[in-house]
Formats: structure tokens, sequence, C-alpha cells
């Protein structure tokens, strides 16, 4: 009887193990793998350009998401003249709140693009400029090399509530520290 | 030794100052920038509303409808609109952008949309088998938007369509814009159903007996049933 007790022990603390030894790893594996977007820009210190002016409902959320990213230690945006990354506000016959687009130039640099639809976000924000920042900060981890996602608990997700989440979350940071693990440089 | 020093250093200011040249002339909007660049492909994504329940998109729908597409295009779209005074939103600061800013500021922007050229778009026709929200009758057809295409050589791909194929049968729920005449999903992704006809045939005539089928990844299911119910909201 004694003995089959440890054994029993011996077993349910193996299949223990076993189980954590999974869970650890499909934790490990998730955020880096499933969520890479291979249309990001190569490099997380890239610069960026606001073609327009904006009023001030627009120029604080449109200024506070690129500093906001760049608090990450693997990224820093800069505002620049000539830039990497253009932006612009405008106003689109589209169901969508912003885009960001991607493009080759010279054979190999990737240049991008993001506009965000004033046309929708002003007709569909409780909160307006947390609404802006929402979009922005999303479009900007498109750059990043994020892709969409089905969390709750991310900013690249369509499900998130753009009037309260305005930020970076957690499950953002790791995949940005996963993809720029070696500097600025894009790692895949 | 020094000469050639020189000369390297010549060479090198040249490119440097004509690499500048090249980036301060880049045009910042997306269609004009690639061309100037020689980009001739660009990949797109779009953060759209999500719909947590039918009903809910339902409701944010200007038209729902079972559709046949009977034919496809490629084409640019309108480009940003800026607003003029009359226009409807022009002094609401948060629907105009530029409302406040100085004359200077509104006048490059206005410079710079003369440069704009819209994306790449597709549109397909859309003739209409059965309304069950909107103003439109059977028998009348709409044009549905989608981004992305080939255009004169150049592509547009956006990760979020599907585009809708010619002799399917489809439920849509669409938004209608009446600056240009056309509509576009609610969301790319759950805004589109195949429309399946008894026996598995493509429901291109309207019967009591076909079924629904959303896109991968799209959880809302709907029936023939419900809509009908959704309707009686209306």
């Amino acid at each position: 009887m004694g003995w089959n007790v440890r054994y029993v022990c011996r077993k349910a603390a193996g299949a223990i193990v076993v189980g954590l030894l999974a869970a650890v790893a499909s934790l490990a594996a998730t955020p880096a793998s499933a969520h890479k977007k291979l249309d990001g820009l190569a490099w997380s210190n890239f610069s960026y350009h606001h073609v327009t002016a904006y009023n001030d409902q627009w120029k604080s959320p449109m200024t506070k998401a690129p500093q906001r990213w760049s608090n990450h230690g693997r990224v820093a945006l800069r505002s620049a003249s000539t830039a990497n990354c253009n932006i612009k506000v405008g106003r689109y016959s589209s169901s969508s709140y912003g885009h960001y687009y991607n493009y080759h130039v010279n054979g190999g640099t990737t240049g991008c693009y993001i506009t965000l639809n004033a046309r929708t976000i002003a007709r569909k924000a409780d909160r307006f400029q947390n609404f802006v920042h929402s979009v922005f900060t999303h479009e900007l981890g498109h750059a990043l090399s994020l892709a969409h996602n089905d969390r709750n608990d991310s900013i690249m997700c369509h499900c998130r509530n753009r009037n309260t989440m305005t930020r970076r979350q957690p499950h953002d940071n790791s995949d940005v520290t996963s993809y720029y693990n070696t500097g600025y440089t894009r790692r895949f | 030794m020094k000469r050639r020093h020189l000369v390297t250093l010549a060479v090198g200011a040249v490119l440097v100052l004509s690499v500048a040249g090249c980036a301060r002339g880049a045009s910042p909007t997306t269609a004009v920038a690639m061309e100037q660049a020689g980009a001739r492909e660009a990949v797109v994504s779009a953060d759209y509303p999500n719909f947590t329940t039918a009903k809910d998109m339902w409701d944010k729908a200007d038209l729902v409808l079972q559709a046949n597409i009977t034919g496809t295009r490629t084409t640019r779209d309108k480009p940003s609109k800026i607003l003029e005074p009359g226009d409807e939103g022009y002094d609401d600061p948060k629907a105009n952008p530029l409302y406040g800013l100085s004359a200077e500021d509104v006048a490059k922007a206005k410079k710079l949309a003369e440069q704009e050229a819209g994306d790449i778009v597709t549109i397909a026709k859309a003739d209409v088998t059965r309304v069950f929200k909107g103003d439109l009758g059977k028998g009348t057809s709409v044009e549905v938007r989608q981004l992305g295409g080939e255009l004169d050589g150049e592509t547009l791909t956006a990760r979020d369509e599907v585009k809708l194929e010619q002799n399917k049968s489809y439920l849509l729920f669409l938004h209608a814009w009446d600056d240009t005449q056309d509509t576009t999903m609610v969301n790319p992704g759950q805004g589109q159903y195949v429309a399946v006809g008894p026996g598995g045939r493509a429901a291109t005539s309207a019967s009591e007996d076909d079924t629904y089928s959303p896109l991968p990844g799209n959880q809302l299911q709907i029936s023939l049933a419900d809509l009908k119910e959704l309707a009686k909201t209306n």
C-alpha cells in the first residue's frame, strides 16, 4: 500500500512537471510567433513626419502616441521633416479608423505611410482624444511589426475599446522586445 | 593623394545631397510617394470596428442585402476630402483636423491634397436578389468598393480584405456613402457571408433554404430566420 502511494505520488508529480513545462513552452512561444507581421519596418528607431498641421483636438494625441511608444526600451521614434514614415489625418469614405501602408523603395528600403480617418473617428468616439491616441498607437504598432490579433489585452486587437485603451499593453511590449532583440534591427 | 581625397569628398557630398533632395521631394501621399520612389507594390492593414453580435452589426449597417456579383474592376479611390466652409462638419474641430489652423497651414494642406492620388480599389457590381435592410429594390444593383487590387502595373495588397468573387452570391452588411455613390462593408472580415442555396450551389436566386457562411475567423453566425427577425426591428 505504501509503495502504491509513493508510486502514485511520483506519477502525479511527473504529470505536473510535464504540464508545467508544456504551459511554459506554450507561453514562451505564443507572443513572438503568433503576431509577427512581416510588413513592419526593419528598424524600431524610425523617423516620422506629420504632413499637415492639426488643430488642438488632434495635436495632443498625435504627439503623445509616438512619444509613448518611444518609452519602450527598444523603440526610438523621432519627428523629422524627411522621414521613414509619413502621417496624415484625412477624411475618407471608409468604415475604417486608420490605415498602415508599407512599401518598398529603391529595391529594398521599406517606407511606411499612416492615415487616420477623421470622418469615422469623429462620429464614433465617445472620448475623442483617447480614441485618436488608440488608433495612432495601433498603426504605429504595425510599423513595429505587430500584426492584428484577437486578444482583448492588446492594442492590436480590433476588439479593444478605443475610448479607454490608448497605450501599448504588456503583451505588445513583449512582442516588440522579441522582434527587435538585436538592438533596433528586426530579428526576422 | 590629397586630390583623390577631395574627389571622394566631392562625390560623397553630391550623393548625400541628391539622396536628401530625393527624400525632401518625396510626396507625402501613398500613391504619389510610391510612384516617385519607384515602388510598385504596397501592403495595407486597416483598423476597423469590430462587432460582437449580429444585431450590433445590423444596427451599424445602412444596407443588408443578398446579391450576386456580376463583375469586378479596379480603379483609383477618391483622395481625402478637405472640408470647405458650408460643408457639414467644417467648423467641428474633431471632424475637421484643419479647422482653426492658420491660412498658411490650410493652404499647404490643400496644395498637398491636389497632388494626392487615391488608393487602388476593387469595385464589385452586386445585383440585389433580396433586401433585408435599406431602401433598395430587388433587381437593382450596388457597387461594393474594397481596398486593394492591381492597376497599371501597381499592386496594393489589403491584408484584411477577402475579395468578392464574380458569379458568387453573398449576404452583405454595407455602409452607403453619399459622396462616392457606392458602398463599403462595415467590416471586411465580418460584413460578408457566402450565400449557399439548396444542394450547396451558389444562391443566385433567393430561396427560403439559403444559408450564410461567415469568413474564417468571423464568429458571428447568422441565418435567414435571424435576418427576418432583425428586419422586424427596422
